[in-house]
């Protein structure tokens, strides 16, 4: 009987660490003799395999392809630097409080990386968030960790963009940067972007000195990733009880005046650079508020609720 | 997390990756310590050790890993330089390790100099720092009721639930405080249905202490596919949903959900339903994205409600 599947790749790992030039296949089925396969094919699918395991775990393997006698093959091998976790010493408190954490977000990823820091898992806390998650999100941290410039596609179009930071902001998560091609800070929502985000590898920036995404966040609508123009903000006349939970919701400081008719409606700036955010809140309150102005966002209701109403038989 | 009894190649492996480095540092270990911690039954830990003291690769290094079990259940140890240290964090552990941290620091009742920042200040030492800011704004209630949730104190609440769209005076025994999306819900015991039910805090105009404390139970935090309004579901709707209402499909319990056979990127979603009037609202949000299949004498209910909705305010645009 040959190695158990564990054993094969527990030694393919090794030999990768231990290495200190990078080696082709047949050097590897050569060192790890009686391991794999014999036949070419065979073997070529069985080391794939183990390397797409080894690099789905976060083993860093690096390829390169070879000169000289051994033209165009390619060989492997692991850089230690990049696959250990250096200089994190976490005291006990620090990794319960970190335990704490993932167990109010839930999430699965949170807890191997736990897990990897030597916590156990805890079950879930009284308060929990549920956080919107997105393919895109952990390399637009990497790369924003590692100032790295990203690519994306947008809108048709594609993105360069030096990822200064990331914002979630009322559900949505905001990826906010230098963009190459406007040559200036730009917003773009995460949960909009086409396809995968690649790095520019090499492509290094530096983050401007005390730059604060909240601080950044465009009230320039132009500014977000969108072609959307328009108002910044919105004036909303909410009747009562909602007016209350608007208030509370708002603030007081986003109180223009109290309608005065004494039916205890009141008026509310509300922001709407996220016009499909914006859209949604509005209609989610019902018949109790109406969108007062300016005419171009109360228009784009309109507009919106006219093509539903139009769809009538249509639809049926 | 990972399944007791047999598992797979990749979680063994990983698991591995992270049992080693963790009793390198220690020399010794009990069998029943690990198996608790790394959540593993002994006789898989064991099995899982073992093979790792066959791995080797003569003639660089012999075996792997020394190991010995003695008789009272304790693993001695002495694993190669290699797996002294713990694999690196892959970019998504790394995102939601930092994401957690700061989401907690965020919540009511976290610390700003405590362990939980000393842990996240370290761990950007490590990751990169990213600049990520969550924005958690927090009603005003919420801390008092996350108090409440830990006292299992009733509340009285006035609250507008959007399903009626009525307000109304209740008695609540908070259970769990919780955030979706960025709106903020608590879980109780609520005595005007008898029933548990989770409420938008927002929507919560009066919150008091009734001073009656009940018993503290654990109870279930719903997730992202889970039911959460003030009114059970009590019906079924079939929507076909394009791609700008996707939300619709992560936010709300959904029955059954494939592809729509005219492609697009639409779906064929059925929906639980809490009233006609919580399905008009969502209709009109939805807009172009929605179009009602069944019920029949839902078909037209989003445009009925667009065109209320334009009678009533928008009669003079």
């Amino acid at each position: 009987m040959g190695p158990s599947p564990l054993e094969r790749v527990t030694n393919l790992l090794t030999l990768l660490l231990e290495t200190r030039v990078p080696l082709t296949l047949k050097q590897i089925s050569q060192e790890l003799a009686g391991m794999y396969p014999d036949k070419y094919v065979a073997l070529r699918g069985a080391f794939e395999r183990d390397k797409a395991l080894l690099r789905d775990i976060g083993v860093p393997i690096e390829t390169e392809v070879l000169g000289g006698d051994q033209a165009g093959e390619t060989a492997y091998l692991i850089d230690r630097d990049r696959y250990e976790l250096r200089g994190l010493h976490l005291d006990d408190d620090e990794r319960h409080a970190l335990q704490m954490a993932v167990a109010t977000i839930r999430s699965d990823a949170g807890q191997e990386g736990v897990w990897k820091l030597g916590g156990s898992v805890l079950p879930s806390s009284s308060v929990v968030t549920n956080v919107a998650q997105h393919d895109a999100l952990p390399i637009l941290r990497a790369a924003s960790g590692s100032r790295t410039t990203v690519a994306f596609g947008y809108r048709g179009t594609e993105r360069e963009l030096d990822p200064y930071g990331l914002l979630l902001r009322e559900g949505f998560w905001y990826v906010i940067g230098h963009d190459h091609r406007h040559q200036e800070v730009r917003t773009y929502r995460v949960d909009r972007i086409e396809g995968d985000v690649t790095l520019r590898q090499g492509a290094a920036f530096e983050r401007p000195e005390g730059f604060d995404v909240r601080a950044a966040f465009p009230a320039d609508a132009k500014l977000l990733g969108e072609a959307d123009d328009g108002a910044a903000t919105a004036e909303v006349a909410v009747d009562p009880p909602l007016a209350a939970v608007v208030r509370g919701e708002l603030g007081d400081d986003a109180v223009v005046r109290e309608a005065s008719n004494g039916a205890g409606a009141v008026v509310f700036r509300v922001p709407c650079v996220n016009r499909d955010a914006f859209r949604s809140w509005v209609l989610g309150l019902g018949h109790h508020a109406e969108v007062l102005g300016p005419p171009e966002v109360r228009a784009d209701l309109v507009a919106w609720l006219r093509s539903i109403s139009a769809s009538v038989g249509g639809a049926a | 997390m990972s399944p007791k009894g047999s598992s797979p190649l990749k979680v063994r492996l990983r698991r591995l990756l992270v049992i080693l480095p963790w009793l390198a540092e220690r020399g010794s270990a009990s069998l029943a310590e690990m198996s608790e911690r790394f959540q593993i039954s002994e006789k898989e830990l064991v099995a899982d050790l073992e093979q790792a003291a066959m791995c080797g690769l003569p003639p660089f290094l012999d075996e792997l890993v020394d190991l010995y079990i003695d008789d009272d259940g304790i693993a001695h140890i002495d694993v190669p330089r290699f797996f002294t240290r713990p694999l690196r964090l892959t970019a998504p552990e790394g995102f939601s390790l930092l994401m957690a941290g700061r989401t907690a620091l965020a919540l009511p009742g976290a610390e700003p100099d405590g362990p939980l920042a000393r842990a996240l200040a370290k761990l950007e030492a490590v990751l990169g720092s990213d600049g990520m800011v969550l924005d958690l704004a927090q009603p005003a209630s919420t801390a008092d009721l996350v108090a409440a949730v830990d006292d299992a104190a009733e509340v009285r609440v006035s609250y507008w639930s959007a399903s009626s769209d009525e307000v109304s005076d209740r008695n609540l025994v908070p259970r769990a405080v919780f955030s979706d999306r960025g709106r903020w819900y608590v879980l109780a015991d609520d005595d005007r249905s008898g029933e548990e039910r989770t409420f938008r805090i927002d929507r919560i105009l009066s919150c008091e202490r009734t001073g009656r404390l009940d018993a503290v139970r654990e109870v279930a935090v719903p997730g992202g596919d889970d039911w959460f309004d003030d009114l059970p579901a009590v019906d079924t709707a079939t929507l076909r949903i394009g791609p700008g209402g996707r939300w619709v499909v992560e936010r709300f319990p959904v029955r059954s959900i494939a592809d729509d056979p005219a492609g697009g990127g639409w779906q064929v979603v059925e929906l639980a339903v809490a009233s006609e009037g919580w399905l008009r609202q969502l209709l009109v949000r939805l807009g172009p994205d929605v179009e009602v299949v069944a019920p029949p004498a839902w078909r037209d209910l989003g445009a009925r409600a667009a065109s209320e909705l334009l009678a009533a305010r928008y009669a003079a645009d």
